[in-house]
């Protein structure tokens, strides 16, 4: 299952962080970042999503805390 | 601008005000140097803190390749030389530069957002006589919702009362605004431009047409294209090469001339230079630029990746119901040897009033009558062959050659139609009196399509049809196709893509369709296109690419965009590389100072970025091709 969640990054690199960060998280089939939308869409089973994005969130706060991710 | 654009150009401001005002009183004034040094110590802080935090954080992530590491060692390699002032107008130009990206970033983003936002923001519900504004989310299929001029249509439905002009163009692109009354349908997204206008809601607000749009373009985010993934891994492997030749251009000739502090502010410079921001930046904003353009012309494109592949289309297959043909039967040709044609189509769609067969009904229609069934008895259908009825005291036949032939009149007088239709013959009290073609006809505007088509590298058009082979040739021969296979099931239509897909050929291929049973083709194709597909969820679901309208001309637009688009993204990749390559080479030399580097890096930057903005105009691409007079 795809689910979209809205970001705020400003610069092409940390979008890119993001995107790595994100699928390097367990679970995750596919993650991708759209620094244009301002959209992070993440592929996994349904059940594991909601664990998903709250990990992303606390990898993310390490790498760059300026990425602000709405969930 | 944000809050954070805000509070990072006050800074700039302050620096740059202390800087200048520290700058110009070393000519007057003669500071102790320890002092100097810390005032601009004091300086180069405020103004970099944020980079240095980043990059410390990047270095205890074990990631740091990237510009802000540029920057700090450039910066703080500077000040440690002793050259304050330079240090301080690297790390100033260098926020000044990630400030107008920042905000060129973000305006090119409002920009776009706004032309593809058409998300209803209220429905006028009616409810016991009363209306009011609620969230179009809380109407129910059933529901009658009012719309007044100018408001945008938040949900599918029928219209009910009122007549109106519908402005489709933010989902068609269509500029011709559609006239609805009573029983039309409308379409969510649209417009309602003069009239006030009754609709009975058929369709929850997220199964809406506005929704499943705004989804598929907000989300097409996955795919990526192949320049996209290409900057991405430049990026990566750019970087680390550009600090091992800086440190290299440090080490190296100081060596061998010890003028070592010379060599090492050269290789700071090389740092400077070498910041990859345009690079990174400009292609996915000119693909994003692209898709925005499109989107204006009713193009849906899901992934920035199909537009790089549409750019490479040469083969174009197509289906041909719906998509070359305008899908509905109309009468295409009427030749009368005993009266003129009117009166022939006339008595003939008189005595087929009865009948309810997709042919007769299109007679009926071409003809017009205000009262068909007057005069018209003794009406006798004969299965397979055709109908016999009285019509004002004649006895008219009409139907095939076998009807003809049980009349007694021979089959050599009878002429054959073009082929891609069917024939109605009418006799005439037993005496043969002409014939009536009734035709799914071929688009008008098919030929000139693909003879734009082909100034734009396609060369091979195939159609794939379940349709007879006699019906399929006759279309292809209207439309200028090369190859048509026919009388195809579905699945026989994807070996047939398989085919074409294996053989050796150059460049993409499309498949086009109105996704009706194409699903499974046009998932399979290179570039998947279904044509007029506010209709059908399944071509939406299976299609890389939407063409709102069923016109062809769409096609030329989409692959225009497409072309400009990649053309942006490559000019954008070679200007950005080549001006980095020349400065470096300069900045070896010595021949640039830093603030030369930075200006360069922020310059390349911003023409990259006003660059991409040029892929949003969609103005330039509406062609109008020649339509025949109807």
């Amino acid at each position: 299952m795809k689910k979209t969640y809205k970001i705020e990054v400003d610069c092409p690199t940390c979008a890119q962080k993001l995107e790595t960060c994100a699928n390097s998280i367990d679970g995750v089939e596919k993650a991708a970042v759209n620094l244009m939308t301002q959209k992070l869409a993440i592929n996994a089973e349904k059940e594991d999503q909601d664990r998903i994005i709250h990990e992303i969130a606390d990898k993310m706060k390490k790498i760059d805390d300026e990425v602000v991710i709405y969930f | 601008m944000t809050k954070k654009q805000k509070k990072n150009l006050r800074r700039i401001l302050i620096t740059a005000v202390c800087y200048f005002a520290v700058a110009l009183s070393t000519i007057w004034i003669h500071w102790n140097p320890v002092v100097l040094a810390i005032v601009y110590l004091a300086i180069y802080l405020y103004i970099s803190w944020d980079v240095l935090k980043r990059t410390v954080k990047n270095i205890q992530n074990k990631d740091f390749m990237d510009e802000n590491f540029l920057m700090t060692v450039a910066s703080l390699g500077a000040f440690i030389l002793g050259e304050y002032s330079e240090s301080v107008a690297v790390m100033l130009f260098y926020q000044i530069g990630e400030w107008f990206q920042s905000y060129a970033l973000e305006r090119s983003r409002k920009s776009i957002s706004a032309l593809m936002d058409i998300r209803p923001e209220y429905a006028n519900l009616e409810k016991d006589g009363q209306v009011e504004e609620v969230d179009p989310e809380e109407v129910q299929p059933g529901d009658i919702i009012v719309i007044k001029p100018g408001e945008r249509i938040p949900l599918d439905g029928e219209v009910v009362s009122g007549t109106s002009a519908i402005d489709t163009s933010a989902l068609t692109g269509e500029s011709v605004p559609r006239t609805v009354r009573e029983g039309s349908e409308v379409i969510s997204g649209c417009i309602n431009n003069s009239g006030v206008i009754k609709v009975r809601v058929s369709k929850p607000y997220e199964e809406s047409t506005v929704s499943r749009i705004l989804d598929l373009v907000e989300n097409a985010t996955d795919k990526k294209s192949r320049s996209e993934q290409f900057i991405t891994k430049f990026a990566r492997i750019y970087t680390p090469i550009v600090v091992y030749s800086a440190v290299a251009l440090a080490l190296l000739p100081s060596i061998l001339t010890g003028q070592w502090q010379t060599w090492i502010y050269r290789a700071l410079e090389f740092l400077v230079i070498s910041c990859p921001c345009a690079l990174v930046i400009s292609v996915p904003l000119a693909f994003f630029g692209g898709i925005g353009g499109a989107s204006r012309c009713g193009i849906l494109v899901k992934g920035s990746t199909y537009l790089q592949d549409l750019s490479e289309v040469k083969t174009m297959v197509f289906d041909k119901t719906g998509t070359l043909t305008k899908g509905t039967f109309e009468v295409a040709s009427v030749e009368s040897l005993t009266m003129n044609n009117d009166e022939l189509l006339k008595l003939c769609a008189k005595a087929e009033s009865f009948s309810t067969h997709p042919i007769a009904l299109s007679i009926e229609r071409a003809a017009k009558l205000s009262n068909p069934k007057e005069g018209v008895g003794n009406v006798e259908e004969i299965a397979g062959k055709g109908l016999i009825a009285d019509v004002d005291g004649k006895k008219v036949a009409c139907g095939n050659r076998k009807l003809m032939e049980s009349l007694g009149i021979p089959a050599a007088d009878l002429p054959v139609g073009s082929g891609f239709g069917t024939v109605v013959y009418v006799a005439v009290d037993g005496l043969y009196a002409g014939v009536i073609e009734v035709a799914d006809e071929p688009k008008e505007e098919a030929k000139t399509v693909f003879e734009l088509l082909t100034k734009y590298g396609v060369d091979k058009f195939v159609m794939l049809t379940g349709d007879s082979e006699t019906v399929a040739q006759a279309v292809a021969k209207r439309t200028g196709i090369t190859e048509a296979h026919a009388q195809l099931l579905p699945e026989q239509k994807v070996e047939e893509l398989e085919k074409i897909l294996t053989s050796p050929h150059l460049g993409k291929v499309a498949y086009i369709g109105d996704g009706i049973n194409d699903a499974p083709v046009l998932t399979r194709a290179d570039v998947g296109i279904a044509m007029g597909g506010l209709g059908s969820d399944a071509a939406i679901e299976a299609a890389d690419i939407v063409l709102m309208d069923d016109q062809l001309d769409s096609l030329i637009t989409a692959i225009q965009i497409s072309k400009k688009t990649l053309r942006i993204a490559k000019q954008n990749i070679a200007f950005a590389i080549t001006v980095k390559v020349l400065m470096l080479a300069l900045g070896a030399f010595g021949i640039v100072n830093m603030w030369g580097a930075v200006f360069a890096d922020v310059g390349v930057a911003m023409l990259c970025i006003l660059n991409s903005i040029r892929a949003l105009n969609e103005n330039k691409f509406r062609v109008n091709v020649p339509q025949p007079a109807k």
